[in-house]
């Protein structure tokens, strides 16, 4: 295990590279200068471009570039005259040197936590089975400490202060809270649905799903707004769904809308993985051994059934952290989306590909842990073989 | 013969049937199977016939597709240029949004266009993109797909490190970056959607040919001296259709989809032509105190033709691939 994630950290070399490569490549070919303006005189603005680099080679600034990236320098954001650094616009000013406990500290707090929880949690199992203990605490220590961290982040994103927050934060809830919706309610109407196959219960979710499977975000965003202003237009109130600096409680209608599209994918895989499940002996012998409905369906169905699931998982999540592009241009939320779309607008070099890399990254790095989950969740899973596969 | 005695070869190794040529009318008698005389595709015919949701999905996007064609005789005005007519009195270049009435269809929008004109005209664009990009996809997905699953090693290495960098971004982004640096005309809104879509059909065909290159039926053409070509070609492609078509046929939507965000945000396409994502964009940035017909009716549009292409998708899943469609309401 420990081989095989080294061997997938690696990996991130060459994705890092590519990744970066291309979008700088793309970026500097956006025709004209990020300094063209009709007041600015042709030597100011050489002047400007050479001040920020632009002058030298390619090359020379991919290197400068990379070798400022690992040191947290991404550069000043060309759109505000570099009055910002991207860095700022993405992640707020220096809340990181807040008082109390650093960061780390908390981090490590998190994982000693995890790690005593796991221990509590293994002892408790094998005292009423004859497993061995340190079998049972590798198997769940990584889940575990995962789960704790997680929660702490969660805790973390949700309370930071927005005021000098960037717009990663709001990125980040809006994905998170829309993530959230997409479990909640995709995968219990998922199961439902399959457990209660060929009724008007299936008939009813299978139906919603696949009409929230073709309405696009978007779209789905713009009708509420359609619905919003109808609404204040017959009661006369002035509700606003796009408040400019959104509150948690705001961004709650927004990421439900994000989530919608993706819950009624994930109920419809849920429901086809759990069918398949159903049909399998070991559901048989579960009957027969005389388990009530429920505990089958749970111990035995969901836990065989989720596999495929958490193989979307890793993919949506990171597609609704990225993909609130589309929630955030309808709602003018000031998440990464809306900056990213501006800086293209803008040639804003620096602030296109931080926002790039960070959402590359994103998506790199939950697709390792959900296959690092894998192993968890299916113990059939070796990660020595795997490399075949 | 020894072409016949090749193909009852492949014929049985590969439940999905290898076989599309429809000569296969004279069996041998050596098989025994009862459904024999059936081939998949036509065992699939039959069965996405019988799926209703299927057929109406096939029915709407029929409709589409003719109104796309024949928009010069269906849309009634221009798309592109302001009418005058008793209804409009305003000078040129003032904004004129009416509700439906029986002279326009869907109300009037913009600068005195009529809606209905502009959205029978915009579905040549969506159209064309979700099934251009789709071409693209399986044009550089299936054979890299092909090479990464068949040779292995440091071609498939290379091929997968390649699609992991591409999955790795953020696919609306990377086709955002793509259209802002290379303009935004038609053609390189296909290829911006195809570059940032292809790895995944690429990693499907991957994993097909991975399960199948050591079946018995790929080692018997082997040992008959087809050459490497041939193999792909006639005994393993055949045999990852079905996936394919299915994955086509969900891919189709999500480009319409992606193309009409692309509108929405305004880099896609000329902004004279009438994209259904550039409609909605227009609405949204007047329905506030406008009829809010000029908003519904272009989403409305997006909703029908993606749901129509998802209840066909639908439908081709559970006929081509009946161990997974278990689902769809039938035993």
């Amino acid at each position: 295990m420990g081989k095989y994630i080294i061997n997938r950290l690696l990996l991130l070399i060459p994705v890092f590279i590519g990744i970066t490569l291309i979008t700088f490549l793309i970026a500097h070919s956006i025709p004209g200068s990020p300094f063209t303006n009709d007041r600015l005189p042709e030597k100011a603005r050489l002047a400007i471009e050479s001040a920020y680099g632009l002058d030298k080679p390619l090359y020379e600034q991919y290197f400068i570039y990379i070798i400022n990236f690992f040191r947290g320098d991404w550069g000043p954001s060309f759109e505000r005259q570099g009055n910002q650094t991207v860095t700022e616009i993405l992640f707020g000013y220096g809340s990181r040197s807040e008082e109390g406990i650093s960061f780390w500290l908390q981090l490590g707090l998190a994982v000693a936590a995890g790690i005593i929880i796991t221990l509590g949690l293994s002892w408790l199992r094998t005292r009423t089975r004859r497993i061995d203990l340190l079998n049972t605490f590798k198997r769940w220590f990584f889940p575990t400490v995962l789960a704790v961290v997680t929660l702490w982040l969660l805790f973390l994103i949700f309370t930071l202060d927005t005021s000098t927050a960037g717009g990663f934060l709001f990125s980040l809830r809006l994905g998170i809270m829309a993530f959230i919706f997409m479990l909640i309610v995709g995968i219990p109407l998922g199961i439902i649905a399959a457990l209660k196959q060929n009724t008007w219960i299936d008939y009813t979710v299978t139906t919603i799903a696949l009409i929230g499977f073709s309405i696009p975000s978007f779209v789905l965003g713009l009708l509420a707004l359609i619905a919003v202003v109808l609404i204040n237009y017959a009661t006369g109130s002035d509700f606003s769904i796009a408040p400019s600096s959104p509150t948690t409680l705001d961004l709650v209608l927004p990421a439900a809308l994000l989530g919608a599209r993706e819950a009624s994918i994930i109920a419809r895989l849920t429901r086809s993985s759990m069918l398949e499940v159903i049909r399998q002996d070991y559901m048989r012998t579960a009957q027969a051994k005389g388990l009530n409905d429920r505990a089958i369906a749970i111990r035995h169905g969901l836990k065989n059934a989720f596999i495929p699931i958490l193989t979307v998982l890793g993919d949506r999540l990171a597609g609704l952290l990225t993909g609130s592009v589309t929630i955030e241009a309808v709602f003018n939320i000031p998440g990464i989306g809306r900056y990213f779309v501006s800086a293209i607008l803008a040639h804003d070099y620096p602030m296109i590909i931080g926002t790039t890399v960070l959402y590359a990254l994103m998506v790199v790095l939950i697709n390792l842990l959900v296959d690092l989950l894998y192993g968890f969740f299916d113990p059939r899973v070796s990660y020595t073989s795997r490399r075949a596969a | 013969m020894a072409k016949v005695s090749k193909e009852r070869i492949s014929g049985p190794g590969s439940s999905r049937g290898g076989n599309i040529l429809p000569s296969k009318g004279k069996k041998p008698a050596a098989e025994t199977f009862p459904r024999a005389t059936n081939s998949l595709w036509r065992d699939a015919w039959r069965r996405l016939r019988r799926n209703k949701l299927a057929m109406l999905g096939l029915l709407a996007v029929s409709g589409l597709v003719l109104i796309a064609i024949f928009a010069p005789w269906i849309a009634r005005y221009q798309p592109d240029q302001p009418f005058y007519d008793s209804s409009s009195p305003k000078p040129y270049n003032e904004q004129n949004f009416q509700p439906p009435s029986a002279a326009h269809w869907m109300g009037t929008t913009g600068q005195n266009y009529d809606l209905w004109a502009r959205i029978v005209y915009g579905s040549r664009i969506s159209l064309s993109v979700g099934f251009v990009v789709q071409a693209i996809v399986l044009f550089i997905g299936v054979p890299l797909g092909l090479l990464a699953g068949y040779f292995g090693g440091w071609i498939d290495n290379l091929i997968m490190r390649l699609t992991d960098i591409f999955r790795a971004f953020p696919y609306l982004l990377l086709a955002l970056l793509f259209l802002s640096s290379f303009g935004s005309s038609i053609l390189w809104v296909y290829v911006a959607i195809a570059i940032s879509t292809w790895p995944l059909m690429a990693r499907l065909v991957r994993g097909q040919i991975l399960g199948l290159k050591n079946k018995e039926f790929i080692e018997a053409a082997h040992a008959t001296g087809a050459s490497t070509f041939r193999i792909l070609w006639k005994h393993i492609l055949p045999n990852t259709l079905g996936p394919i078509i299915v994955a086509v046929s969900y891919g189709i939507p999500e480009a319409i989809i992606t193309e009409a965000f692309l509108g929405f945000i305004g880099v896609s396409g000329d902004p004279a032509a009438p994209s259904w994502g550039r409609l909605i964009s227009e609405g949204r940035d007047a329905f506030q105190s406008n009829p809010p017909t000029i908003l519904i009716f272009p989403c409305l549009m997006v909703v029908i033709t993606v749901m129509a292409l998802n209840f066909l998708g639908d439908g081709l899943r559970d006929a081509l691939d009946p161990r997974q469609g278990q689902g769809s309401g039938k035993k």
